[in-house]
């Protein structure tokens, strides 16, 4: 598992190489998705390639930017937060060749992820109740109790069908040694799914025959499998359950998201503000007066949701919120306090959580993560900063992390001081080297290989789970970048799940 | 419907025809100038154009004179200016996509594609040479996005919604158009008008409304000023008509009131009042009162009425 970034090797160009791709450069260092390194393609990316290849680059170009157009035009957009005012909206860049997964992989992939997510669920229910895990020291105490999303206000509380993360976005990456890692579990209410569907959309809009010559999983059923979710948890008493989804509003950057699942699930979409608690149930403010809501997808963070109990400015949130959560009166999907499992240094214990709760050997490998709060650690660490990435352990969206072999001298000594001060918030991981996938760049006026991921959509609900066969691969489009979140120049592609 | 959903729909559609009329409006006045009998100077209709957009004094805070390319950018692309048709449709948007999963995608897209457009040329410098492109394809936009409106969503609250909005303020729009225009007239009827100039400005009023072709098939004579009045405020089958608008607003407005039981519908009473008001009022009546007198006092009600029900359905 050594450092990948291998900048200086010369890329070959290798002559079985055709048409659009006949300089693309394969680095040895990497895993391409698409080619082996003689360039001759996988066999299951043939059609697509032959299909590229019958097309002129202007042709090419002429439908990327008609491509492009759609999204705009469709509102497909996200904020950037640090953007001025002018410039909040963007396209999430969006690359026309897809990802493709063969069949036996998936089926791998997906027991894994449902495994894992199992073992996180009971892991929930274990710190909120009797703490066996604890007790029988598998995960140390004070890690969680250490963990700013470990809330009081949980414990002992009964989520229906003790489901806690009825929705996950598990990360997968592929290593150069072929296999697949798991990178993150987000279990707070991850985003990304709605551009799963967009970008298949897009596909088979842009590439009809394409879609047509393969046999691939549909995606189009997820909204209908969350609604469902939705009401398997809604609260016992509640005969025909009134399901949302709450947004922080407009300005969120996953706004087009929230907007977009509420119109698929048929479903109202609300804002903190349209919401109101009246003895511990609550209502909606609609035209006709107030209408009692049982289910909330709710796509504010933990700490906004009720001004009463988390962050008591948040304009977000409702009042009373949780005072009805816990009374069993609304069911909040995904339940407050699951960010206590996605700490990044509580993903070391995930295997051993597998083994535990449902005496399984995990089936997706971990990283070997270092936790910085062991002496022993933290020295490797500190000494071997040029070949780890370190990261904060309760940050998301690729902010916060310091890539050892790309960083400065003085970025390098800086993070060694934030580390020191606070070791409990960092853990580093060896530079893992994300496989690479055909990717057109738009500058180079060519397909280019870059770094790319996986996110996978897994939903939970009473008696049930649903892994959506496909997901989001996101591109780190900067060149040699291995960063895809889209707040920092990712893109995605349109990821196929074969089916034979 | 949640109210705050209700109230996002109910301006989506005031701002969309709000932009719409200010784009004609200023379009058949630039236009009309180029080739006008000659005591028609340019700077008249320029400052017509401000006046019809409610922007005669504020233009004043930022320039000096009247300038050509100065009042079109003001009154259209301008959006510090936040009376502009470009503030008009950025507010649309906005409305939309707070309303986002209560209208089809197809509305959606084709009110983003309106911002799209229209934001696209405020990036530019903008040239007044282009002025009639923008004005035209923010009318067509307009008219698409209606269509959109009518074909694609569910007959029922949130479209009763959206088309209230439209047609109070399509009937706000032609008041004051009307308004503006008498105005004008009479301003020049004091200088000794003659009867060509006259028919010139009632013609023009006819072609901001998008009345022109419509009146002169109705009377079957040329446009004069009692035939424009009467088509623009009593006609009971034309849909830019003060009567017509009103007419829908009222029955989307029994619609969206009618589940709710036991309000306050004074709105409700003042429409229908103003509304058959109209049906038996001759535009020989509406000169005694005085064209603009009459006309401020319908302004003054109607805006009354949108208070109200905003005050009793539309609060969050």
């Amino acid at each position: 598992m050594q450092g990948g970034q291998s900048q200086t090797q010369s890329q070959t160009n290798i002559h079985s190489l055709k048409g659009l791709f006949t300089d693309y450069g394969i680095d040895p260092a990497f895993l391409d998705e698409v080619f082996q390194q003689n360039g001759v393609p996988n066999s299951y990316y043939d059609k697509v390639i032959a299909h590229y290849n019958k097309m002129s680059l202007d042709d090419f170009k002429d439908i990327n930017e008609y491509t492009k157009m759609s999204f705009f035009n469709q509102g497909i957009t996200f904020a950037v937060y640090t953007d001025k005012e002018n410039g909040t909206e963007r396209i999430f860049p969006f690359d026309l060749f897809p990802r493709i997964i063969p069949k036996n992989e998936w089926e791998m992939l997906e027991k894994g992820v449902v495994q894992r997510n199992r073992a996180i669920n009971m892991f929930l229910w274990d710190i909120y109740h009797d703490k066996k895990i604890f007790k029988d020291k598998v995960v140390p105490e004070e890690l969680i109790a250490s963990s700013p999303y470990y809330y009081e206000a949980m414990m002992g509380v009964n989520p229906v069908g003790k489901i806690y993360t009825h929705v996950s976005g598990t990360d997968l990456i592929k290593h150069n040694d072929g296999k697949y890692y798991v990178l993150e579990d987000n279990v707070r209410c991850p985003s990304g799914v709605s551009y799963v569907l967009s970008n298949r959309d897009a596909i088979k809009k842009t590439f009809p025959n394409l879609l047509l010559q393969h046999n691939v999983s549909s995606v189009q059923e997820y909204p209908l499998e969350l609604h469902e979710i939705m009401k398997s948890v809604a609260p016992e008493k509640a005969e025909e359950p009134t399901c949302v989804v709450l947004t922080p509003g407009i300005f969120n950057s996953a706004y087009f998201e929230h907007a977009f699942l509420a119109l698929n699930m048929g479903i109202q979409l609300v804002e903190g503000r349209d919401l109101f608690v009246d003895k511990k149930f609550v209502y909606m403010k609609t035209l006709y007066g107030p209408k009692r809501v049982d289910v909330i997808y709710r796509r504010v963070d933990d700490g906004f949701i009720d001004p009463l109990v988390f962050n008591k400015d948040t304009m977000l949130g409702v009042s009373g919120l949780m005072a009805a959560y816990q009374a069993g009166n609304v069911t909040l999907l995904n339940a407050p306090g699951t960010g206590a499992a996605d700490d990044k240094a509580v993903y070391t214990y995930v295997p051993d959580m597998i083994k535990y709760y449902l005496s399984e050997e995990p089936i997706l490998n971990n990283v070997h993560t270092y936790r910085c709060e062991l002496d022993d650690d933290l020295k490797y660490v500190l000494e071997n900063m040029e070949k780890v990435v370190v990261k904060p352990v309760d940050e998301s969206g690729g902010y916060g992390l310091l890539v050892g072999s790309r960083a400065t001298k003085e970025e390098i000594a800086e993070f060694k001081k934030r580390i020191v001060a606070n070791r409990r918030k960092y853990i580093a991981q060896p530079i893992m080297s994300l496989s690479v996938h055909s990717t057109f760049i738009d500058e180079a006026n060519r397909f280019e290989e870059r770094h790319i991921d996986l996110r996978t959509y897994c939903l939970m609900g009473k008696d049930k789970s649903y892994l959506l066969k496909g997901g989001l691969t996101r591109v780190a489009l900067k060149k040699g970048s291995l960063v895809v979140n889209s707040s920092q120049g990712g893109g995605s592609k349109d990821t196929w799940v074969l089916l034979n | 419907m949640l109210s705050r959903i209700a109230n996002s729909l109910f301006w989506m559609g005031r701002y969309l025809e709000r932009s719409e009329h200010l784009a004609r409006y200023t379009k058949v006045h630039y236009f009309s100038a180029l080739d006008a009998p000659q005591s028609q100077n340019k700077e008249d209709l320029l400052s017509s154009i401000l006046k019809n957009a409610g922007l005669n004094h504020l233009y004043f805070k930022d320039y000096p004179t009247i300038n050509e390319q100065a009042v079109l950018f003001y009154v259209s692309l301008d959006l510090t200016n936040p009376f502009s048709i470009a503030s008009a449709v950025n507010s649309a948007r906005a409305n939309a996509r707070g309303a986002r999963d209560s209208i089809s995608s197809e509305l959606w897209e084709a009110i983003n594609k309106y911002y799209h457009e229209v934001n696209d040329i405020s990036l530019k410098r903008f040239d007044p040479d282009d002025t009639f492109d923008l004005m035209q394809s923010m009318i067509m936009n307009c008219h698409i996005i209606r269509g959109v409106i009518d074909n694609t969503m569910l007959h029922a609250d949130a479209w009763n919604l959206i088309s209230l909005g439209v047609h109070l303020e399509r009937a706000i729009q032609i008041m004051r158009i009307l308004m503006t225009k008498t105005d004008d007239i009479e301003n020049l009827e004091q200088n000794d008008l003659e009867t060509t100039i006259s028919n010139y400005h009632w013609s023009t009023l006819l072609k901001s409304a998008e009345s022109y072709d419509m009146c002169n098939r109705y009377y079957k004579a040329t446009p004069s000023r009692d035939n424009a009045l009467d088509f623009l405020i009593l006609n009971q089958a034309f849909p830019k008509s003060i009567a017509y608008n009103l007419n829908a607003a009222f029955e989307h407005l029994q619609k969206i009131t009618a589940f709710k039981l036991g309000m306050n519908e004074k709105f409700l009473f003042n429409v229908g009042k103003l509304l058959y008001s109209l049906k038996y009022l001759s535009i020989e009546e509406i000169h005694e009162q005085g064209v603009n007198t009459f006309l401020s006092n319908c302004l003054e009600t109607v805006y009354e009425i949108a208070n109200e029900f905003e005050k009793e359905y539309l609060k969050f």
